[in-house]
């Protein structure tokens, strides 16, 4: 299933009202000037999405979840690329700690940035809509590139999910940068994926045409 | 509280949500808060009472407008959950474990989790607080003990590496007075010696070497520690390799009786480019490591190529040996740096167990790998490979001259398969055809058949039943004069006892093992070229002389060395080749005298007091003049980049110290070129007549040895001769006169003038006189004995010589006069300048030599008013008292307007 370029055109307007909140909270929070954005934005399958990660090998992703529930569910993702992640902790932290392994205070400070992205996104996605939403808390994961962008393993316990449901993603690749980054045109990349099952994915476009007619 | 149905079941869990170990507090739309667990009574110190019904910001004013009520809005407007993490949102609430006083402890340390839960009417607000005070202080702990080990790892890096420059500098301090034990030991051979000292010389001789090898390797292993080994990048022929491999290794196979083969498969290029050093001491190491664990059979080196290209060859080099063999365990540790197969094993057999490591990085260099397979018993075969480059224009340096030797018959009889199939391989590869056959027996079989007819014989010498010589001696009883092919013998033994055990043996050559192509490809091109070659190759095998020596005669080369014994070494081993030696002692000197003297070379020591080699060439290259002079660099510095650092500074070669003498011939011969001579070969030199009065067939005194010492002067020599004869004539008497009066001021007087004429005694070649006059200078030195058996051995040897030099009555005193005296007139300033500087510098070093240089510099000024002068030289170089002998030079240098 596809999204016109109106859809889609849309979709990112509210995508990027809540990037801008994001960067605000981000700055905010670290003191410190983060800029984010938004240069790319897809519907795709499960195998698209896989190959858009990129990720070499069978190598462990870290990735921020939260999932939500009620009428449209599905799973939100913000997906550090390998080995990239503590690069953006260590940006937006200025924090210098050791690399090798991630400790458990630094998976909460993870979750912590995480937890704020995601929320702008999903506030701004929410928002215009006349569902209800349900949204567990975040949680921190590591896994490989293809479970994590596979909806069944993410166990949504959605009322009517069809078991043979094949998963789509709504996939933003997004840009982290502090302020003397830009300086240097340093970027980090991060991915957010929005992951839904094909019924929600109908009940979304459904939303979303209402939202444009009713602009 | 609202929403429960049933008053049990909200009870209940409201008593679960009491007792959890976290904090829970429940906040409503009007931002109120409904519930504060007994968790959080405990560790705030409010009591639920105080402050239900409150706002957050009413019970802590601390909290308003931060991320904990930004978090709760969320959830309240949106049901949007909040993490809020230790590290960004640090100790949000006043929250104090149970047991601290709040007046004085820290805040815990708190993860809150906010989270909306949808009501009817709207959203409630949920807020989780954890205690992460214990994992706070863990990572802080771990991330101190992280630190400390950093430290530590840095420190013990730091140390390693301290080690690793000590252990590089202290191989390299250490090469510099090795140099000066193998070079001396390497003089003293020249000296008369007995057959025990003889022995004790060449087992220091031995002990010496193999402590360079274990020197050279630590220093090697220190590089590859410190990443300072670097692989060349040269022209260079695989053949050149071998030959140097064998040349090492043979000795050994030699004494162990082992068969030591090359097999070189025909696809392998031998034209490459790559680091020939390295790739040879990989091989040298690989095989001496064979030989040492092989008792019995051979050690056999194939190389074959992997993969060609036009550009570059794998080549795949193995060498399989019939030794001990290793077990799985054994190969495992292998190449690991100070490892050997077994401590047992290092006892029996020694070595530094750094080989193996260091030819496997080598091998990594030449972006190789290294392996080993091996049966416990049978014998092991270790391979590697390397990638080389390969020249451009490649062309097979051994191609048979003329094509009349193509496809020639040859009939090969070597009873050790693996040499024969090897053998075979060789002469297949310059197109001949081939019959192998595995005895002595077999191939007089082959020959004796009327149909057959071979052009070329190949005969191995130790085979059972019927070996080489006597197989050669069945032929040429067979077969008629005109029908006999050519014979070449094949050994694996050393070539001094081939040629004697094969001296009347009717042969037409013969070839030592290993087998290279370039030895085969000499051997074929003596055997079946003219005779001229022939009688050329017999004659080279006997007199391994470094080619091209002979012309050096003559050279004026400046040694510049400030370590004394490194001087003298590399002195006499010049001189001893005829070459005129001129020495300075820093680079300052270096520069004055290359300024004041043609030389033809300069070797140039590296490191000096006040003008190192480097800034001396640079200031002896600034003048157009010495543009081309040869300046070839002798530093024991091995780091790699010195080598580079010499050509920087304009030198045009490096040896290292210490040198093997050869290795110094070899680079002189290569940078002396005998066009550039710029003086005449002096009158009399190495290559020189001998001298007619000078009888050849002394018994007594060694002529050809006193000739080489003094520099083949003949005429000299002659004149030494008389010289002594007349001073020692009643020698004697005196000395048997001064012994019979006693008293410690004759015994003294005696001890002088018999060491004086010991010293002369074993200059002019009497070696016997010069041991017996020695031991009773001895005698007399410790007085710890009775002189008087030690004087009568010497009496009589002085008697012989004496005897002997009555023959020389007949010469032409004033011949010999004037074969020395002649030159005089002509000797303008410089050259007088220069015998002058040099009897000044071998006084300074207080060298024995000084006399010669004094009779010859007397001889010349003969009819020189400063002749007197240098009477009193003479004394004083017979008193030793070089002091006071450089001072009246110094004074006569004076009256001849020449400074020293």
């Amino acid at each position: 299933m596809e999204l016109d370029e109106l859809e889609q055109d849309a979709l990112k307007e509210f995508f990027n009202m809540g990037l801008g909140m994001a960067a605000d909270s981000l700055s905010r929070m670290v003191k410190k000037e983060i800029l984010l954005s938004l240069p790319q934005l897809a519907v795709v399958d499960h195998r698209d999405a896989v190959a858009l990660v990129d990720n070499k090998g069978n190598e462990q992703l870290v990735a921020v979840r939260q999932i939500f529930l009620g009428d449209l569910c599905g799973t939100a993702l913000l997906i550090f690329p390998g080995g990239k992640s503590l690069e953006l902790v260590r940006t937006l932290l200025g924090d210098d700690v050791p690399l090798e392994t991630l400790t458990e205070l630094e998976q909460d400070t993870l979750l912590d940035v995480g937890n704020v992205i995601l929320n702008a996104f999903l506030s701004s996605f929410t928002q215009m809509m006349t569902i209800e939403f349900e949204f567990e808390a975040a949680e921190f994961l590591k896994a490989d590139c293809n479970s994590l962008l596979d909806i069944s393993a993410h166990k949504l316990s959605c009322p009517k999910a069809d078991k043979i449901d094949n998963s789509q993603a709504f996939f933003l690749m997004m840009d982290f940068k502090t302020a003397e980054d830009e300086l240097k045109h340093n970027s980090l990349r991060g991915y957010v994926v929005l992951l839904f099952s094909e019924q929600a994915m109908i009940k979304l476009k459904q939303e979303i045409a209402r939202i444009i007619s009713g602009l | 509280m609202a929403g429960f149905e049933n008053k049990f079941e909200s009870d209940l869990l409201l008593s679960i949500l009491e007792k959890s170990h976290d904090g829970i507090v429940f906040i409503n739309q009007q931002m109120r808060i409904v519930f504060w667990n007994r968790w959080m009574e405990k560790t705030s110190r409010i009591d639920r009472e105080e402050i239900i019904g409150k706002t957050l910001t009413e019970a802590f004013p601390e909290l308003t407008d931060t991320r904990v009520m930004l978090g709760i809005e969320n959830a309240l407007s949106r049901g949007l959950p909040t993490t809020l993490s230790h590290r960004l949102t640090n100790r949000p609430f006043p929250l104090f474990q149970p047991a601290l006083d709040p007046t004085v402890s820290e805040r815990m340390c708190q993860v809150v989790y906010i989270s909306g839960i949808r009501q009817q009417d709207g959203h409630m607000c949920v807020v989780q607080i954890q205690d992460i005070t214990t994992v706070v202080s863990r990572e802080q702990l771990l991330r101190h003990q992280t630190e400390q080990l950093e430290i530590a790892k840095e420190a013990a890096f730091n140390a390693n590496k301290a080690k690793g420059d000590f252990l590089a500098n202290m191989s390299h301090e250490i090469r510099t007075p090795m140099n000066a034990i193998i070079g001396m030991t390497y003089l003293l051979f020249k000296t008369p010696l007995d057959d025990k000292q003889r022995d004790y010389l060449s087992k220091v001789q031995s002990a010496a070497t193999s402590l360079l090898g274990i020197i050279n390797d630590i220093l090697d292993f220190s590089k590859i520690e410190a990443g300072r080994l670097e692989i060349e990048h040269i022209p260079f022929h695989l053949d050149d390799v071998l030959h140097n491999v064998s040349n090492l290794i043979t000795i050994k196979t030699d004494e162990k009786g082992l068969e030591f083969c090359f097999s070189i498969a025909k696809n392998c290029p031998l034209v490459l480019i790559g680091d020939p050093l390295r790739l040879g001491q990989i091989l040298v190491n690989l095989a001496n490591n064979a030989v040492k664990f092989t008792s019995s059979g051979e050690v056999i080196i194939h190389i074959e190529a992997d993969e060609v290209t036009d550009e570059a060859v794998s080549i795949h080099f193995s060498v399989k040996d019939t030794g001990i063999g290793l077990t799985k365990e054994q190969i495992d540790n292998l190449f690991q740096a100070f490892t050997q197969a077994d401590a047992s094993t290092t006892r029996q057999y020694g070595g530094t167990g750094l080989g193996l490591s260091i030819s496997k990085r080598l091998v990594e260099m030449m972006a190789g790998t290294i392996w080993v397979e091996s049966t416990p018993g049978v014998g092991s075969t270790f391979h590697f490979t390397a990638r080389l480059a390969r020249q451009n224009a490649e062309r097979r340096r051994f191609r048979l001259p003329k094509d009349e030797y193509v496809g020639l018959r040859v009939l090969l009889a070597d009873d050790n398969p693996a040499s024969r199939d090897i053998l075979k391989d060789t002469l297949e590869a310059f197109s001949f055809k081939v019959t192998p056959v595995a005895s002595g027996k077999e191939a007089l079989a082959l020959l004796r058949q009327p149909d057959v007819q071979f052009d070329l014989v190949f005969v191995d010498w130790r085979m059972p039943e019927m070996d080489g010589i006597e197989t050669i001696e069945e032929i040429n009883r067979l077969l008629p004069q005109s029908k006999i092919p050519k014979i070449i013998m094949v050994t694996a033994y050393s070539r001094e006892e081939v040629l004697n055990a094969v001296k009347d043996v009717p042969m037409d050559s013969f070839l030592l093992k290993p087998v290279s192509l370039s030895i085969m490809y000499d051997t074929l091109i003596s055997v079946l070229g003219d005779d001229a070659a022939k009688t050329a190759r017999l004659a080279k095998s006997h007199d391994m002389e470094v080619k091209g020596l002979g012309s050096l005669a003559g050279a004026r080369i400046l040694l510049v060395e400030d370590n004394d014994i490194n001087r003298q070494v590399a002195t006499e081993l010049l001189q001893a080749k005829g070459l005129t030696v001129d020495t300075a002692t820093n680079g300052k000197e270096a520069v004055t005298a290359v300024m004041r003297h043609t030389y033809d070379a300069v070797l140039m020591d590296i490191q000096m007091p006040e003008m190192d080699g480097y800034e001396a060439t640079r200031q002896i290259r600034a003048h157009e003049a010495f543009k081309d002079l040869p300046i070839i660099a002798m530093t024991a510095n091995v780091l790699s980049g010195d080598s580079d650092k010499c050509i920087a500074a304009g030198m045009n070669g490096h040896i290292g110290k210490p040198f093997e003498p050869d290795d110094l011939y070899h680079t002189l011969v290569r940078w002396i070129k005998p066009s550039e001579r710029l003086t005449q070969p002096p009158k009399s030199r190495a290559a020189a007549p001998v001298h007619a009065a000078l009888p050849t067939d002394f018994q007594k005194i060694d002529t050809k040895a006193g000739l080489r010492r003094i520099g083949g002067n003949a005429a000299l020599y002659v004149k030494m001769l008389a010289e002594f004869r007349e001073k020692y004539q009643d020698f004697m008497e005196i000395v048997r006169k001064y012994l019979s009066q006693g008293g410690e001021s004759n015994f003294k007087e005696i001890y002088r003038m018999i060491h004086t004429m010991s010293g002369v005694a074993g200059t002019i070649g009497a070696s016997d006189l010069h041991l017996a006059s020695q031991r009773l200078e001895h005698a007399l030195r410790d007085g710890q004995q009775d002189p008087e058996p030690l004087a009568e051995a010497f009496q009589l040897k002085l008697r012989e010589v004496l005897d002997e030099l009555k023959r020389l009555a007949d010469i032409d005193n004033s011949a010999v006069d004037s074969g020395i005296a002649a030159p005089a007139a002509l000797l303008d300033k410089e050259a007088l300048a220069a015998h002058i500087e040099k009897l000044a510098a071998l006084l300074e070093n207080g060298d024995a030599d000084a006399a010669i240089e004094l009779a010859s510099l007397k001889a010349s000024l003969s009819e020189h008013p400063v002749n007197t002068d240098l009477a009193i030289i003479k004394r004083q170089i017979d008193d030793y008292d070089y002091d006071s002998a450089r001072e009246t030079l110094q004074r006569i240098a004076g009256t001849l307007k020449i400074t020293l």
